[in-house]
């Protein structure tokens, strides 16, 4: 039995984290419709970027993520600024294929460019955290994840909050609800792009950090997340961080559960199947259509 | 003017999204060889109505019939093939395909031979005064041309029906006198055409009969006289004139 | 198709049917073959990918039904791959049939997310099971093909020159093929649905059944296509066969090379195949990730430059060039 809540819990640990990187890509398909193939590209490249730091000024991954994250965060304003805005200005459809195909190259050229210079091989990171674990009753809680966690639902909380609160949150809610609207607003509109794109990856560095202390970094690690965000995506509907929340966790426990039940495959696979479930049936979202 | 048999029979139609009610209650009858014409502001259902004859959603309650057949609850592309036509009130060609092109998607439908759709998209194209313009892509075309080949697009389908959904909405004066030519000379043709406009001119020597609307319910039916001289419009729509113009 | 096209297909093919006959090098035909089957991939894809504009990017799915019903048929039952062939592509245009029914009621993004789906759920049942549909398909570990004898009916030959033809006939016939769903009424109704769906319904388009009709039919060519990449590689690798960078590169030339063109697959498919292997050659030692990461980088230049992809690049750039030949010619012919 305990095996089974031990599962749980670490689900709820890791998915919280997975929500934090998934909210970013929620927030970039709500408000501009794009879909950003290179999202776990981007996680790899903030956890690269995580590694190097800690090994070379043996800075605590929890501060590093504060670094991570403002990097990031230009590199993603700069992306939608100089190049994603231009190719989003030739589409006509409502929907951005091109928008898709570029990322997915970048995607690629980033995986394989981390392959060349790193090698295939992972890298832990001996971090203070790294291994530790607390015991409650007879559950084993991996502090690193505990930690991650805390910071991670903080982080998300805190984006909640400025999207509800703040005068440039609310400025996006507004663009994503409606674009004609919020131009007549006198909102700039690629500015606001450019802003919110500029978080999502933010929050994709951040996290980045927050797994250095308990995931081996590898080039193929971006693939992994990536699917798994547009999953988590798809779970809580377009735009919601409350959603993006509930989607990580849910993926999280769906993945420790169903390993610990059955097999990784067969979680890997369930994880899939309520994706598609999810996106025939309940198109917005498990929360319904929502605001962000 | 009388017209042929009834070709088109909307009967009690209603349209409800969620808590709106955009079509309340409408009939229509459209007989072979008529125009008919569908006035009324803007919100009050006409183009909802056309996407309920042209298949794009059923009614909530209600029939529509044509020659004999209940289409409510076909799709576009049925419909299409029994013989109704229709154009947008905002264009929507392919825009990467020629004048022609976009023809032939229309006149293959009945002719699925390439050779065969391109002679009957050509003769189209010459009915309709387009010909000089055939090889041109259609995203270069202008608003005026471009609603002209999406006339050209439905009629290469051979429709016994075609639904003109304000095919002159942007045009100025001239475009638009020669765009009541065209519509003419499809009727004389023996198309049968249902007509929204906002242009009363147009509208009012054209049809044979008219409908109006008014926020989804029919409040007056008749000839153009009648219906030009019938109070209830004249107070909507006087009312909706003095509100454009400020 | 007028006859001086004609006449120039017919001859590129010809000559290119001779290269056995020059190429003697074993591992020069490996990449040559290799080429022409990712023209043909890419091909195949083009009718759902270009003509449809239906971004499939988990289409390597059809690759893999292929390559696993020829194989488990081949080594399982003794048939031909001939007929394991036919019946892999029958198999995979089924499968489209239920998996677009599913899929294409999504819109873009989505339904791209969705095929991938699709191809991880089957990717992952081949994996983790080591017995399917009765035959023992080992799981990850793949099957070896039994070498049954150099001969043309059991698909398997000494001398490269065998498979050479084959892929060569086949990505003949797929560009015919190709060629013929573009001028037919069929290519008129995918070019409609793929620029504006709506007005395509209104003019009595049935856009599901067509979508659906060109998905099973680019299935089909590509699990054909599978069924010989395996017989060519002599092993079955189900990672490699049923994996995500199979089914991106399927496409990726396709994309790169103009999608909707007829040309555009198979020539950037031409070129950038052997990438890897001349990379090889020039820097002398396998870098792991450099052929991957130029696509990455080729495929970004392309899609912000040139999004409508080389090939309508290549044609735009000769018209040009022929505009200006005969811009000068009346000058000339008036001396």
């Amino acid at each position: 039995m305990s095996m089974y809540v031990q599962a749980l819990i670490d689900g709820l640990l890791v998915g919280g984290v997975y929500a934090t990187i998934a909210v970013g890509l929620s927030l970039a398909f709500g408000v501009m419709r794009i879909i950003n193939w290179a999202h776990g590209e981007l996680l790899m490249t903030g956890m690269y970027i995580s590694y190097f730091i800690f090994t070379a000024t043996g800075l605590d991954p929890y501060l590093i993520m504060l670094l991570t994250a403002v990097m990031m965060f230009f590199v993603g304003f700069f992306l939608q600024k100089g190049i994603i805005s231009n190719i989003l200005e030739r589409e006509t459809e409502l929907e951005p294929i091109s928008v898709l195909l570029f990322t997915s190259g970048l995607g690629l050229f980033l995986s394989n460019l981390a392959l060349m210079i790193f090698g295939a091989n992972p890298l832990t990171a001996n971090t203070a955290y790294t291994g530790k674990s607390l015991q409650i009753a007879s559950i084993y809680v991996s502090v690193p994840k505990l930690i991650s966690f805390t910071i991670a639902i903080v982080c998300t909380l805190a984006l909640y909050f400025f999207l509800q609160r703040s005068e440039m949150g609310r400025a996006i809610r507004a663009t994503a609800q409606n674009r004609s609207v919020a131009t007549l607003m006198g909102i700039n509109m690629k500015h606001i792009y450019n802003v919110a794109f500029g978080i999502g990856i933010a929050l994709v560095g951040l996290s980045g950090a927050l797994l250095l202390p308990y995931l081996p970094v590898v080039p193929t690690v971006g693939a992994t997340f990536s699917f798994k965000s547009f999953v988590i995506v798809v779970l809580g509907g377009q735009g919601s961080v409350p959603g993006a929340l509930l989607g990580g966790l849910l993926v999280g426990i769906i993945e420790k559960l169903g390993t610990q039940l059955v097999s990784d495959s067969a979680a890997q696979m369930a994880v899939f199947i309520v994706f598609i479930l999810v996106l025939l049936f309940k198109p917005y979202g498990l929360l319904g259509k929502k605001d962000i | 003017m009388e017209g042929g048999k009834l070709l088109l029979q909307v009967d009690a139609v209603t349209k409800q999204f969620g808590g709106l009610t955009a079509v309340n209650d409408v009939s229509v009858d459209v007989n072979q060889g008529e125009i008919v014409g569908l006035i009324g502001a803007n919100g009050a259902g006409k183009t909802t109505l056309f996407n309920m004859i042209a298949g794009v959603f059923p009614p909530t309650e209600g029939k529509i019939v044509f020659q004999d057949t209940e289409i409510q609850k076909l799709p576009c592309q049925k419909i299409s093939r029994l013989g109704i036509g229709r154009t947008y009130q905002i264009v929507k060609p392919f825009s990467n395909l020629t004048v022609l092109e976009n023809t032939m998607v229309g006149a293959l439908q009945h002719y699925p031979k390439i050779a065969g759709a391109r002679q009957k998209a050509l003769d189209i194209l010459d009915f309709i005064g387009l010909s000089h313009r055939k090889d041109v892509v259609g995203a270069s075309l202008g608003l005026p041309e471009l609603k002209r080949m999406e006339l050209a697009r439905a009629l290469a389908t051979e429709p016994k029906l075609l639904l003109l959904d304000e095919v002159m909405a942007g045009l100025n004066p001239s475009d638009g006198a020669k765009v009541i030519e065209y519509i003419q000379k499809i009727k004389e043709s023996g198309v049968t055409i249902i007509i929204i406009e906002h242009v009363m001119k147009a509208i009012m020597t054209l049809s044979d009969k008219i409908y109006v609307l008014n926020q989804g319910r029919l409040i007056a039916q008749g000839s153009p006289d009648e219906v030009s001289n019938d109070p209830e419009v004249i107070k909507s729509y006087l009312g909706e004139k003095r509100y454009v113009k400020n | 198709m007028n006859v001086k096209k004609a006449a120039l297909c017919a001859g590129i093919v010809l000559a290119t049917a001779l290269i056995p006959l020059f190429v003697t090098n074993n591992l020069a035909m490996q990449y040559i073959i290799n080429m022409l089957i990712f023209a043909y991939f890419a091909t195949a894809w083009n009718i759902i990918g270009g003509y449809a504009g239906q971004l499939a990017l988990g289409n390597g799915v059809y690759v893999g039904i292929g390559a696993y019903v020829s194989t488990i048929l081949f080594a399982y039952e003794g048939i031909t791959p001939w007929i394991g062939m036919l019946a892999g592509g029958v198999i995979a245009a089924l499968l489209a049939l239920i998996i677009g029914s599913i899929t294409f009621r999504l819109s873009g993004s989505y339904f791209a997310l969705a095929t991938v789906a699709m191809l991880h759920i089957i990717r992952l049942t081949f994996l983790s099971n080591n017995y399917m549909f009765g035959y023992h398909t080992k799981g990850a570990l793949g099957i070896s093909l039994p070498w049954r004898g150099n001969s043309i009916i059991n698909m398997q030959f000494e001398e490269k020159a065998g498979y050479f033809y084959i892929i060569l006939a086949l990505l003949v016939a797929a560009g015919a093929f190709s060629y013929r769903i573009k001028t037919s009424k069929m290519g008129y109704y995918l070019q409609a649905i793929n620029t504006n769906p709506e007005a395509a319904s209104s003019l009595g388009v049935n856009v599901m059944g067509m979508k659906l009709k060109a998905s099973m039919i680019s299935a089909f060519m590509t699990a054909v296509g599978g069924s010989f990449y395996v017989q060519f590689l002599n092993v079955l690798d189900p990672s490699r066969i049923l994996g995500y960078d199979m089914s991106v590169q399927i496409l990726l030339f396709a994309i790169i090379g103009g999608k909707g063109t007829l040309w555009g697959p198979i020539i950037a498919s031409l070129i950038m195949t052997p990438l890897q292997d001349v990379l090889r050659g020039i820097v002398g030692a396998s870098i792991s990730g450099l052929a991957q990461a130029i696509y990455g980088l080729v495929l970004m230049l392309f899609i912000y430059f040139l999004p409508a992809g080389l090939w309508p690049a290549i044609i735009k750039l000769y018209n040009k060039i022929v505009a200006k030949i005969r811009a000068r010619a009346p000058a000339n012919a008036g001396e």
